[in-house]
């Protein structure tokens, strides 16, 4: 457990992280981390490495901020329906640093419904890196490994 | 009012005019069948790649049109067997696994536990006794997993058939040959290699069709991926004026290119529905060239000849039906019809032996940028699918069109060449369509 000021801070985080795609509010959410923070979908559960094999999403704030740019851009065709989501987290559990600078490990279980054409539902497990920063606690990586990563998945439109 | 019955060549034949196809053909459960038997059950499908079945018994299972099928590597360590993946006794599907060994080189059906050697051939049933004297050949075919009519390979790249007539996988891929030689050629090592156990699966609740006719449809992608290009060129205009390059802006601008460059490179259609675009020119034209990568090169194949390898500039090499080689940037897409209105799309990248990591890193960059059910460039392409599908099924209008420069190809050899935004490429498709289905 980390102490309760830090572990309200995290909690925090989170809930906005959570917000932002709920709300579709990408700009916010991007902002959320770091400069050289990065969104990771793997295809494989035990993959370890995004730059060894292929991944859904790995995305770097630039991608990250032309995605929302792309965003109910009525220029793509598949943006020209709404894009709307929730996601539901439990099971939240913090690895506190070892050191009082170093990295905090937060995992959750999530389902995302994610509503375009019809509804989709995604499940898995996801893993925050935190890091504290002068502008407060920033996102330094968010992995998220689907269940049925490897399955055949239609379009997924909004980061899970 | 009774819809019409496919049941002739007279009636197939009016499916398809020179210069528009009829609806029925991406809607009609009837014409679905009849290309599983026809054109899938005819051609050499695409099947896997030798890197990933690399010792004995290493398998991997798919399917050829709607067949499961597995590939594996025999127990001999040398030979790749295609078998079907049902059982000789009741006919359960014995794999599930995308990927495994066969431990021992035996392959166990989990029902009533018969198990087969990595060739199809039935090894044994337990309790044999009942089986003795009750007129039943152990040694017959029938009772192994059945090899599929044909295996053959290219450059590691497995194809089988499902017929045993019909032309030889060479003579089959033809001028293909090329753009596989040329994905293989630029490895330092002159082989490539299927990166992870996993690959890119992208659900499409449409007509297999779409997405090859999609390929070398050059009055899209200016379009349909105009939102993403957008994207692009409004991060960048943020940016300041010094900023380093973007490697990702590398990858989609060029999906916003002006109808000039598409024109300029040009579509090349062949016998049996094959095509590519480019030649001189493609979408990987502006791609930087790395150093360190070339360096390899030149130390592996001498400047002229890596030259030569490097400005071979071919796009989405269509190995009708079943699959598409990007050579340049090292994937492969794969087509698994499902239903009349179902496809898997499933994307595999390769790794040139010898290269340095940044060309793998290029590859997936590639992947994920444009092959990825989440990424901003196919989920565009399959609205639109989606919405022809709809329309096809709706049935108010009969025919979809394919005129854009209807009549200007020149022949060339065997070959067909066209301006690239001509719509020859589903002219040639529809022809090969025709003499498989007739």
């Amino acid at each position: 457990m980390a102490d309760d000021n830090l572990q309200e801070a995290i909690t925090n985080l989170i809930r906005l992280e959570t917000r932002c795609l709920n709300e579709a509010d990408l700009d916010t959410w991007a902002s959320l981390f770091t400069e050289d923070g990065y969104y990771w979908m793997p295809l494989e559960r035990q993959q370890t490495d995004p730059e060894q094999h292929d991944s859904l999403i790995y995305d770097n704030r630039a991608l990250m901020e032309m995605r929302s740019y792309n965003l109910h851009n009525p220029l793509s065709p598949s943006m020209q329906r709404e894009v709307r989501s929730v996601r539901i987290l439990s099971d939240l559990e913090t690895d506190p640093p070892t050191d009082p600078d170093g990295e905090i490990t937060v995992t959750a279980s999530v389902i995302a419904l994610i509503h375009h054409r019809r509804q989709d539902t995604f499940a898995g497990t996801v893993t925050w890196r935190l890091v504290q920063t002068g502008e407060g606690l920033k996102i330094k990586s968010k992995r998220v490994d689907l269940i049925n990563a490897d399955a055949p998945l239609d379009s997924i439109m909004m980061y899970v | 009012m009774q819809d019409k019955r496919y049941d002739t060549p007279e009636a197939l034949k009016s499916l398809v005019e020179p210069a528009r196809v009829h609806r029925d053909v991406y809607v009609r459960e009837e014409i679905f069948k009849l290309e599983m038997e026809r054109i899938w059950g005819q051609a050499w499908i695409y099947v896997g790649h030798e890197s990933q079945v690399r010792s004995p018994g290493d398998y991997l299972t798919t399917t050829i049109g709607l067949t499961p099928v597995i590939m594996v590597r025999d127990m001999n360590g040398t030979d790749i067997n295609v078998l079907v993946n049902r059982c000789g006794h009741r006919g359960a599907q014995v794999c599930q696994a995308r990927a495994g060994s066969a431990g021992n080189g035996i392959f166990k059906c989990p029902y009533h536990g018969w198990t087969y050697r990595t060739d199809g051939t039935l090894r044994s049933q337990p309790s044999p006794g009942g089986y003795s004297d009750v007129g039943f050949d152990n040694s017959a075919s029938e009772y192994g997993m059945t090899r599929v009519a044909r295996t053959g390979q290219y450059r590691g790249f497995i194809f089988a058939s499902l017929s045993a007539a019909g032309p030889g996988l060479d003579s089959f891929l033809g001028e293909m040959r090329d753009t596989i030689d040329n994905m293989a050629d630029r490895a330092p090592e002159g082989e490539v290699e299927v990166t992870g156990k996993t690959c890119h699966r992208f659900h499409h609740p449409v007509n297999w069709k779409f997405f090859i006719e999609n390929l070398h449809d050059a009055m899209h992608p200016m379009v349909a991926h105009a939102g993403t290009s957008d994207a692009v060129r409004q991060y960048l205009e943020q940016l300041p004026p010094d900023h380093d390059p973007l490697p990702e802006a590398e990858v989609i601008a060029p999906f916003g290119g002006s109808y000039d460059f598409f024109d300029k490179m040009g579509f090349v259609g062949l016998p049996r529905g094959h095509g590519y675009m480019g030649g001189e020119t493609s979408i990987f034209s502006h791609y930087q060239v790395y150093p360190d990568y070339l360096q390899a090169m030149e130390q592996a194949h001498g400047s002229e000849r890596t030259g030569e390898i490097l400005s071979f500039n071919r796009h989405n090499g269509l190995i009708y039906p079943s699959c598409t080689v990007r050579d340049n940037i090292q994937s492969v897409r794969v087509v698994i019809p499902v239903s009349v209105n179902e496809t898997i799309i499933e994307s595999w990248t390769f790794r040139l032996k010898g290269a340095p990591p940044n060309m793998l890193e290029r590859t997936l960059r590639y992947s994920r940028l444009i092959n990825s059910p989440a990424s901003m460039v196919g989920p565009d392409d399959l609205d639109c699918y989606i919405r022809i599908q709809e329309s096809a099924a709706a049935g108010a209008v009969e025919w979809v069109d394919m005129h854009r420069h209807f009549g200007r190809e020149m022949p060339d050899g065997e070959r067909l060449r066209a301006t690239g935004t001509s719509d020859l490429a589903l002219r040639n498709q529809y022809s090969a369509w025709l003499d498989y289905m007739t």
